[in-house]
């Protein structure tokens, strides 16, 4: 068990981080990660969302590699994102479909150097760089293929529902890259709404056994503007709020 | 309320309940998912498939906000999963594959990455997310566009995010009426004010004789899409807003 801020300040400038989880964002992480003032991040998430853009906002990103950047309520735009583009802000972004950057997760957590993928080639993840050099073609004696590059994560913040004090991990949501990710961590913190007893985490599902886990930080409505089932609803003002908030005067 | 809107909601709808298996995208497809779903009642027709890794089937406990609300789609999930395995395998065994659309061409291309230069963007938009290995693995792919500007139908997408492969039948289903897309596009069905489309695709050089006209809706039908319409404005969608004040 630990504290988010002890979790968060052994990020250190220049590593890459996973943030999880899809549709359950660990705003809490990345609230503490810029009052931390951790800056010159690597941040990998596939469903960018507000978080990555609060991140970029806060100037704590270096390198971003993502499939897609927006507020999923509404739908409206990321602010931060697209000013950050439009403006050429120095991040190096590695864009992808995100089928592809789950498997460069999986080839990471697998020690293999790249995976094979299916990439439409009239898409500009095959005509252009997009990729911003995580894509390829290889030869084997089984067949050519586009092969995405392995992407190996420093530290994982994973959000589960629940999770006991072993580690056992029950998500109460889809995954998402989630178990992709913490098997390609270095490290792996899992950010829990509650922490239960292992009979109550095996009874909902365990979903990221212990093994993978160094820490454990407990923290309720860790994902809060998102909801989690169960625990809390999506909080739709909140996220209005906050493109509000990013939206240029 | 918008009767385009309405009609388009319940046209889209329709194509969920022909099939088994419906991958289905953000934005409109989530509306006519949910619409689908509620006009089956107790008998479900389809199941969804989405991309961060879970399956539904029957109407969500509230409408969701995204494809990603799972606290809204509650009970109707029936099976948990990852993204991989939805976009690395399970979206290549869909019936129906079903996108929103903001940009589309007559190849059936999506650009939602950028208008202008792709490292300068005049505007950026948000990027592909699934998409992409969606509509790659696509054995059915059916583009939504549920906007009020023909323009947004072009010859060539500015960017390519998403293309079906060469295998993929696809259509694009509009406000006012379907077209296939691919190497011989052609308008298929006229709905209301067909014209406009119709205008659109000849100044495209796209066939738009014997189109056939689509069924109206049934009052179940647009009862049902003006309630999803109601409690999608309450739930964010700047759609349903713009389409509740008519």
């Amino acid at each position: 068990m630990g504290e988010l801020t002890d979790a968060v300040a052994s990020v250190r400038p220049g590593d890459t981080v996973w943030l999880g989880n899809f549709g359950a964002q660990l705003f809490a992480v990345g609230e503490e990660l810029v009052r931390a003032g951790i800056r010159d991040l690597h941040v990998v998430v596939a469903s960018g969302g507000l978080l990555l853009d609060r991140l970029i906002g806060a100037g704590a990103v270096a390198e971003a590699t993502f499939a897609h950047c927006w507020s999923a309520v509404g739908p409206a735009p990321a602010w931060n994102f697209r000013r950050a583009w439009q403006d050429g802000a120095p991040i190096r972004w590695h864009e992808l479909p995100m089928g592809v950057l789950a498997a460069a997760l999986d080839a990471a957590a697998r020690g293999v150097p790249f995976a094979p993928v299916n990439v439409n080639e009239d898409t500009g993840f095959a005509t252009g760089d997009w990729s911003g050099g995580m894509l390829a073609r290889a030869e084997s004696p089984f067949g050519a293929a586009t092969v995405v590059a392995a992407l190996p994560v420093d530290v994982a913040f994973v959000h589960a529902a629940l999770a006991d004090a072993a580690g056992d991990c029950a998500f109460g949501e889809p995954s998402g890259e989630a178990l992709a990710a913490a098997r390609a961590a270095r490290r792996v913190v899992v950010v829990a709404e509650r922490i239960a007893p292992a009979t109550e985490v095996r009874a909902a599902g365990v979903d990221l056994p212990g093994l993978l886990v160094d820490t454990v930080v407990a923290l309720p409505g860790a994902v809060a503007p998102d909801g989690v089932p169960g625990h809390y609803p999506r909080n739709v003002e909140a996220y209005e709020a906050a493109v509000a908030a990013g939206r240029p005067a | 309320m918008n009767p385009d809107v309405l009609d388009f909601l319940v046209r889209s709808a329709r194509e969920f309940r022909r099939t088994g298996w419906v991958f289905t995208g953000f934005h409109w497809p989530v509306l006519a998912g949910e619409v689908a779903a509620r006009l089956d009642g107790a008998t479900p027709t389809f199941r969804q498939l989405f991309e961060a890794g879970f399956a539904t089937e029957g109407p969500a406990d509230d409408l969701p906000t995204s494809t990603t609300d799972f606290a809204a789609f509650g009970s109707a999930i029936t099976w948990r999963g990852s993204t991989g395995d939805v976009l690395g395998t399970l979206v290549r065994r869909a019936d129906l594959v079903v996108l929103d659309a903001a940009n589309v061409d007559l190849a059936g291309r999506l650009n939602s990455t950028a208008v202008g230069d792709y490292r300068a963007p005049a505007v950026r938009l948000p990027g592909g997310g699934g998409a992409p290995d969606a509509a790659h693995g696509a054995r059915e792919l059916l583009v939504l566009y549920g906007g009020a500007d023909p323009g947004r139908i072009v010859r060539q997408v500015e960017h390519v995010t998403a293309a079906p492969s060469v295998r993929t039948a696809v259509r694009l289903l509009t406000r006012w009426g379907t077209v296939r897309l691919g190497p011989a596009p052609r308008l298929l069905t006229a709905a209301r004010d067909e014209t406009v489309l119709a205008d659109r695709l000849r100044a495209l050089g796209v066939g738009t004789t014997g189109a056939m006209v689509e069924k109206a809706p049934t009052d179940e039908e647009l009862a049902v899409a003006a309630a999803v319409l109601t409690e999608a404005a309450r739930r964010g969608y700047l759609v349903a807003r713009e389409a509740v004040r008519g």
